[in-house]
């Protein structure tokens, strides 16, 4: 288990996160929030990149930074940019990733041999990755991130740069590594976690916001999210959420406490509540 | 803000190329400190220059034997001797024999026609020259006195050279680095995308000369504040470079002539104008190695191999350069002394006949404008086959 | 281990490794090799190797006289193939004492450049083995040298004292080497290059070490990973064992040359030659050899160390190569090239006085080793309270 308690980390005069607690047990979790909220610090925190300003971060209530390696060794980390060197093959990539993770040879040999099959590179093992497409180089990436079979894995922005069925294969390929382990997702990609996340944790002006499943969080504007069709003025009370192509014509989705003429009440979404409550102005 | 300036921008914001500039001028500044002892005796000829004159007539004579003696029993010793010779001083140009010299170097070169051809044409020039002082009696110049020809060799030799040196390598590394800059910070799918894309590595280049020159102007500016700060040039400004004090100081190793060698420039240079001239001449080289830089950045992509095959090419020219004069093969000596590699090694005898380090009349100006002509052409080239080239991202 | 590997496969790059080729080789032909070729061309070279064959490192009384007799029989030589140039014939020059007066009297210059070339080859075989000889006898005699002379006064107490130990030694044992001064002072040349060259091979393979990794943005898999910012450790590790395998690789090179001059035969004879240089150390050749060697790899190790250090304050290869250019000037062209110019030989300052305290060149490599192998402990130290931000 992993524990976040009174994490707050600051760079001079400005806080990054402040007073952040959270839980992570076995399943998936998602970091929803956008960009410059504190997903990637927290992420940072979590994988020792950067140290916590206060607070602390423990795995099973021992300190991360104390338990050093022992917690690195169960850690499997893809980063947002993920680093490579292009001369090398993944097969030679990952053998220098089994290196850093002290993985004796013979066993990363096989490792290496079934994360290559798992993420669909085994015909480009052999072949230079500065010929890579976007797309199989993240898939190096998260052969990377689980070359030592962690029981704590964090991706961040896996999905960038995917193309649709791409991402569908991560989702289905984070699904079949979730069952045992934690996996905590930083992504603005909403439709990325909806189907996954058990867990959705949500951050405001630098502040946890929530850590709630997330139909809890949909729950929050159940009968308030409504649908009219584009062009419709928008009124006091009410915040254009999105728009989007309905069977009849464009639509627009309305935030507002009570129903607006003309409007059909719609169940709010995970897109729908990250919409509002990061809209501008929202207290 | 054009674009030109957010290129230097970009290189003003590189922390490390101050710091390589503030070393390069400390350094000269060492290397002029390790030269005091030669200051202090080119500043009393300078001093002896300024109240007599340059040119040494009766009239200098009789001022010099009027000066108040030296300090110390080696000193007035010094200056008894030195009046001596200045008293029987004559001018050797009048008796100047280009033919000795030419049959010397035609023996030397003799086994290749063409340098040899060359050399024989460039020494009949050397003649007119010396003909030319001797009617003038540029010869007849104190300048600094017995110390000229060993304060010029500080200066032209190791001061000018390292001042020659720091500017090529920042040239070369500032080219490299704007050259580099998008790549490195992964925006040239960005900046090549848009209205200027690929034109920008014009600008770089153009940027990247022009801060070269900047940076050498002000490691010159700066360095030389501190040369005449130390060094008092006022009795010598006007001496001229043919004085027979100033005689011999072409390059020490060149053993193809054993005889008396005057410093015989191509143009009246006196001491100031012929300063002036180098520090010309070296910001032109400057610019040269730095284009030179921008084709290898731009053909490569890569700064550190690019930097690496500069290093090949001067390396190379220097070394085929040094082996085929040691070998005595001319034929290949004799081109690779065009190659600016060849010139940033004779600072000492810019301008000069250069002994048998050169081939024509203003070889080194000749090679400088060449080399800007083919470092200019190159580099369009070069930009042209980038802006064919996929970007890299 | 297997990590430290792979770093060393980082580092060993074939594109660098050519271009340090083509470099090392042009180098080669700019400096050394006209230095290495000196060796074999000193004076009474061939002649000292015949001698220490037969006689052993040093010329001692019992073989002095033995050597007289050689010189007769050099003398005969001479005059012999006088005979075979016809145009030293024609002028006059019959034997030794024709040729002596033809170059006193200038007449010996006015004869054909090329016979004048056969001929001054002829006399130098002749002339070598008088120095060796004159060497010993104008030493051994006890007049000779500089604790007789007035210029004594202008050494330190320490290298007058060092000056008067060897040369009464000299005399009190009746010994001298048979090796000539300039074979120690060239073969200390081939030790400089050597080492230049090292420094500069080491400073371009390493510079890139850490810079690599920050520009690939690899960092932060390997400070997640389970060795985490250790990681440096390895790297640093790796980055010394390469300074030390490519300067065996350069000493591997540069040794054949060195050895095909032939002056392995002299390894047992005394450094000190009677004339030339004056030794601080009471060293064979062999062991001033060796010490060179040793110097050698202090020097290319501690270019490595303060490569890899300087390394990781630099964000890309322009900034690390304007890091990577005072640092080759500093330890390979001026501390290098003045630590092994002349090494352990009392060197007379410009200004008066030694300038070389005994072992200063030991101490100044010792010196920078320590300074760089301690950089790269402040480096593993930094890594771990650093922030990937």
């Amino acid at each position: 288990m992993l524990s976040v308690e009174h994490v707050t980390k600051k760079y001079g005069g400005f806080t990054a996160l402040e007073d952040v607690s959270l839980t992570f047990t076995p399943g998936v979790y998602g970091l929803l929030a956008p960009n410059g909220a504190g997903k990637t610090t927290l992420i940072k925190m979590l994988t020792t990149l950067i140290f916590p300003t206060s607070g602390q971060i423990l795995w099973n209530g021992e300190d991360i930074h104390a338990l050093d390696e022992t917690y690195r060794g169960l850690l499997g980390y893809l980063p947002q940019e993920f680093g490579y060197y292009p001369g090398y093959t993944p097969r030679q990539f990952l053998r220098y990733a089994s290196a850093l993770q002290c993985i004796p040879r013979r066993e990363a040999e096989e490792r290496i041999d079934r994360l290559l099959r798992l993420v669909g590179l085994e015909d480009a093992a052999n072949k230079k990755m500065r010929q890579f497409s976007g797309g199989m180089l993240q898939r190096v990436g998260i052969a990377q991130a689980m070359l030592n079979e962690p029981e704590l894995l964090i991706l961040d922005e896996p999905t960038a740069g995917l193309d649709p069925r791409e991402r569908v294969r991560f989702r289905n390929l984070i699904h079949s590594l979730a069952s045992d382990r934690t996996v905590i997702l930083s992504t603005h990609i909403v439709s990325d976690i909806e189907t996954i996340a058990g867990q959705i944790v949500m951050f405001r002006d630098h502040r946890l916001y929530c850590c709630d499943s997330p139909s809890a969080v949909c729950a929050r504007f159940q009968g308030k999210v409504f649908e009219v069709p584009a062009g419709t003025a928008v009124q006091p009370g009410q915040f254009l959420l999105s728009e989007r192509q309905g069977e009849h014509g464009a639509v627009v989705r309305l935030l507002c406490d009570a129903p607006p003429e003309g409007g059909v009440p719609v169940t709010p979404g995970l897109e729908d509540a990250f919409l509002a409550i990061y809209r501008e102005g929202a207290e | 803000m054009n674009l030109l300036t957010y290129e230097w921008r970009k290189l003003a914001g590189m922390p490390a190329l101050w710091a390589f500039a503030a070393l390069c001028f400390l350094f000269n500044c060492v290397l002029l400190y390790a030269t005091m002892w030669t200051c202090r005796s080119f500043n009393e000829g300078s001093a002896i220059a300024s109240r007599l004159g340059q040119r040494v007539d009766a009239d200098f004579i009789a001022g010099f034997a009027r000066l108040p003696p030296a300090e110390t029993p080696e000193e007035r010793k010094e200056q008894d001797k030195l009046l001596d010779f200045l008293r029987q001083m004559d001018d050797p140009l009048e008796r100047y024999d280009s033919a000795a010299i030419r049959q010397s170097y035609a023996g030397f070169l003799g086994v290749s026609p063409l340098p040899a051809a060359l050399m024989d044409w460039k020494l009949q020039h050397v003649a007119l020259r010396a003909e030319h002082f001797a009617r003038t009696g540029a010869a007849m110049d104190f300048f600094a006195g017995p110390v000229t020809l060993e304060a010029n060799t500080v200066i032209y030799k190791y001061f000018f050279k390292a001042l020659l040196s720091e500017g090529v390598v920042l040239g070369v590394l500032s080219m490299l680095f704007l050259l580099d800059y998008e790549r490195n910070s992964r925006t040239s799918a960005a900046v090549c995308a848009s209205r200027k894309g690929r034109k920008l590595w014009r600008t770089k280049v153009l940027a990247g000369v022009t801060a070269a020159l900047a940076l050498y102007l002000l490691l010159a500016v700066l360095s030389f504040a501190v040369f005449f700060a130390l060094w008092d040039w006022s009795g010598v400004w006007y001496a001229s470079m043919a004085s027979q004090f100033n005689t011999g100081i072409f390059n020490q190793s060149d053993l193809s002539y054993d005889g008396y060698r005057p410093f015989l420039p191509w143009a009246d240079f006196t001491a100031g104008s012929y300063l002036l001239a180098a520090a010309a001449l070296g910001a032109a080289l400057t610019a040269v190695f730095t284009l030179l830089t921008a084709i290898s950045g731009l053909l490569i992509g890569n700064a550190y191999a690019s930097a690496l095959a500069m290093v090949i090419f001067v390396a190379g020219n220097w070394a085929v350069w040094y082996t085929s004069y040691m070998q005595g093969c001319w034929a290949v000596f004799a081109p690779l002394s065009f190659f600016p590699a060849s010139l940033w090694d004779q600072t000492l005898g810019w301008f000069t006949d250069g002994g048998i380090m050169y081939f024509i009349p203003w070889q080194e100006t000749f090679v400088t404008a060449l080399w800007l002509v083919l470092g200019g052409g190159g580099t369009a080239l070069a930009l042209q086959r980038f802006n064919r080239k996929d970007v890299r991202i | 281990m297997r990590l430290f590997w792979q770093e060393m496969r980082k580092i060993w790059r074939p594109g660098i490794l050519a271009a340090l080729v083509v470099v090392g080789v042009l180098f080669y032909f700019l400096r050394p090799k006209f230095w290495i070729e000196r060796i074999s061309e000193t004076q009474s070279f061939d002649h000292s190797l015949m001698l220490v064959d037969r006689y052993g490192p040093v010329l001692t009384a019992g073989v002095r006289p033995e050597l007289d007799s050689m010189y007769d029989e050099i003398v005969a030589d001479f005059d012999r193939e006088l005979k075979n140039i016809p145009e030293a014939v024609e002028a006059g020059i019959t034997d030794l004492e024709s040729y002596l007066a033809a170059e006193r009297d200038g007449s010996l210059y006015e004869i054909d450049r090329r016979a004048y070339t056969e001929l001054w080859q002829l006399f130098m075989t002749v002339n070598d083995f008088g120095i060796i000889t004159g060497r010993y006898d104008s030493h051994i005699d006890g007049t000779f040298g500089l604790r007789n002379s007035p210029h004594l006064a202008g050494y330190t107490p320490q290298a007058q004292a060092r000056i008067i130990e060897l040369e009464e030694a000299e005399v009190r044992t009746g010994t001298i080497s048979f090796m000539d001064h300039f074979v120690p002072e060239y073969t200390a040349d081939w030790g400089r290059y050597l080492t230049v060259w090292s420094v500069l091979s080491v400073i371009l393979l390493l510079s890139p070490t850490l810079v690599r990794d920050r520009l690939r943005r690899t960092n932060a898999m390997q400070w997640t990973s389970r060795r985490g910012r250790r990681v440096v450790r390895t790297q640093t590790a790796a980055a010394l064992a390469s300074s030390l395998l490519l300067a065996a690789v350069n000493l591997a090179l540069y040794f054949i040359p060195f050895a095909q001059q032939g002056s392995l035969p002299l390894w047992d004879c005394p450094i000190y030659c009677g004339s030339g240089g004056m030794p601080w150390f009471d060293w064979t050749y062999g062991q001033f050899i060796l010490m060179l060697i040793g110097m050698h790899f202090l020097f290319a190790l501690a270019a490595g160390g303060l490569a890899v250090f300087l390394s990781q304050f630099s964000s890309n290869y322009v900034p690390m190569l304007l890091k990577a250019v005072p640092l080759f000037l500093t330890v390979g062209l001026a501390v290098a090239n003045w630590a092994l110019s002349d090494p352990f030989f009392i060197r007379k300052s410009h200004y008066g006085g030694a300038d070389n305290p005994k072992g200063i060149e030991l101490a100044c490599a010792l010196l920078l080793l320590a300074v760089s192998l301690g950089s790269c402990v402040w480096t593993c130290i930094r890594q771990k309270n650093q922030e990937l931000i």
